[in-house]
């Protein structure tokens, strides 16, 4: 076995092993036959083919409209971890410690997310028969230990397992589930503008200050209380994308440009710890990049999912 | 796909290369994509397997036409001919007339 074949074949573990079963020795003297003669290394365009095809196999056991949902909500998702995770190996390196607490909060809660989607691409039959539910909850608990206060974990958990639900339930009982979302979602935003308004007034400056001193003031306190006032704009932002997953088309699209750029940005701005005034600089030159490459990133893989959908279906059918 | 196989059976690396042959170089699909192709053509009763072999060590399994395969086939190539007629018909009417239409509209 040279070197070309081992690299095709580890390609080919992506699919399920009772697909390789039947079709590995095939495909492998295929891609070999289309190989050239001097070639290393697999072609760029056969192993994106191999990687999308095997994982278009392994979520074979859903339902179409779940497979497209499940790539939309994959993308999203990694994508949003994947740069809270950015985020958060940048401001351990830019503080040199561990010790904060948002970094430590936010950690492990971002790698179970991460692992949600692969566990929906991996083992589809035991997620479609435990429930997503009882899977996100083993794998949070697992992961965060006892680093999360356990009402936050078990709220933050909840809110997913409640998408991945809705994600996976029929069109009769999505509409309830949406209608339950705004509720929440909307009940949530106005306790998070409740909360903004009395940090506000609460943290008035003391009266001896003059007026530029009393604007910085001002300002310093509403940024302090940013950490405490992100987990406001989650719970809305993680109901809207609840609703998202219900309605698909346009909401689905206005969430992904909109809604999940402006929550990473302000959980990006969050989870340095703004009391240490130094920070300040680090911030500026940190986050501002961070926030801009989330943006642009998401919207990258948005358009790429939304393309590949569209050159799939479109080989798909002219290839008959 | 199924007119690569309309001469009769062949096997993967033969489709392929058939298809790219067919299209003149502009369809040469990933062998992911072949796959899944031929997935669903299994699946929708249009192809099936025909036989196995072994060449220079490789294994091939060949894939031909079912019946309902090759009616299907029939029909597409019986659309594609009518379309191809109209569209030649149409090109030969008069450029005058359409210049006209165009400007009406």
């Amino acid at each position: 076995m040279n070197g070309l074949e081992r690299r095709y074949r580890m390609l080919l573990a992506i699919y399920p092993p009772e697909y390789l079963e039947q079709r590995e020795e095939e495909m492998v003297a295929v891609l070999l036959a289309s190989a050239h003669a001097d070639q290393r290394r697999p072609a760029m365009k056969e192993a994106v083919g191999l990687v999308y095809s095997g994982l278009r196999a392994r979520t074979a056991a859903y339902g179409r409209a779940e497979r497209s949902n499940a790539r939309m909500w994959s993308a999203l998702v990694s994508a949003a971890a994947l740069s809270a995770l950015a985020t958060l190996v940048l401001t351990v390196h830019a503080t040199g410690t561990w010790s904060t607490e948002r970094p430590r909060l936010f950690a492990p809660f971002w790698l179970a997310i991460a692992a949600l989607p692969a566990l929906v691409v991996f083992a589809p039959r035991v997620v479609r028969r435990l429930g997503v539910g009882p899977v996100a909850i083993a794998v949070a608990g697992l992961v965060s230990g006892r680093s999360v206060p356990l009402v936050q974990r078990t709220l933050l958990v909840a809110v997913v397992w409640f998408a991945f639900v809705v994600w996976l339930t029929p069109t009769a009982a999505r509409i309830s589930l949406r209608a339950a979302s705004v509720i929440v979602g909307v009940g949530a935003g106005l306790a998070g503008a409740a909360k903004v308004h009395s940090a506000m007034r609460w943290s008035g400056p003391p009266a001896a200050y003059r007026a530029p001193a009393r604007a910085g003031y001002v300002l310093q306190n509403v940024f302090q209380d940013v950490p405490t006032l992100s987990k406001w704009i989650w719970i809305p932002s993680l109901c809207v994308l609840v609703i998202a997953v219900c309605t698909k088309g346009t909401v689905a699209i206005i969430y992904g440009f909109v809604i999940v750029p402006l929550a990473l940005a302000i959980t990006a701005l969050s989870s340095v710890p703004v009391l240490d005034s130094s920070l300040w600089g680090v911030q500026m030159f940190v986050e501002v990049p961070i926030v801009s490459m989330t943006v642009a990133g998401l919207a990258a893989i948005l358009g790429t999912t939304l393309t590949m959908r569209s050159d799939h279906r479109a080989v798909d059918t002219t290839m008959r | 796909m199924l007119t690569a196989l309309a001469s009769g059976p062949q096997h993967g690396y033969a489709i392929l290369r058939d298809m790219q042959a067919l299209s003149g170089g502009r369809v040469s699909p990933p062998v992911g994509s072949l796959y899944r192709v031929i997935d669903n053509l299994v699946r929708d009763g249009l192809i099936e397997e025909a036989s196995n072999d072994v060449v220079d060590g490789r294994f091939r399994r060949y894939y031909q036409l079912t019946v309902a395969g090759r009616h299907e086939l029939e029909g597409a190539a019986a659309t594609m001919t009518a379309v191809a007629a109209q569209a030649r018909r149409r090109l030969k009417a008069k450029p005058s007339t359409i210049a006209i239409k165009g400007a009406r509209a």
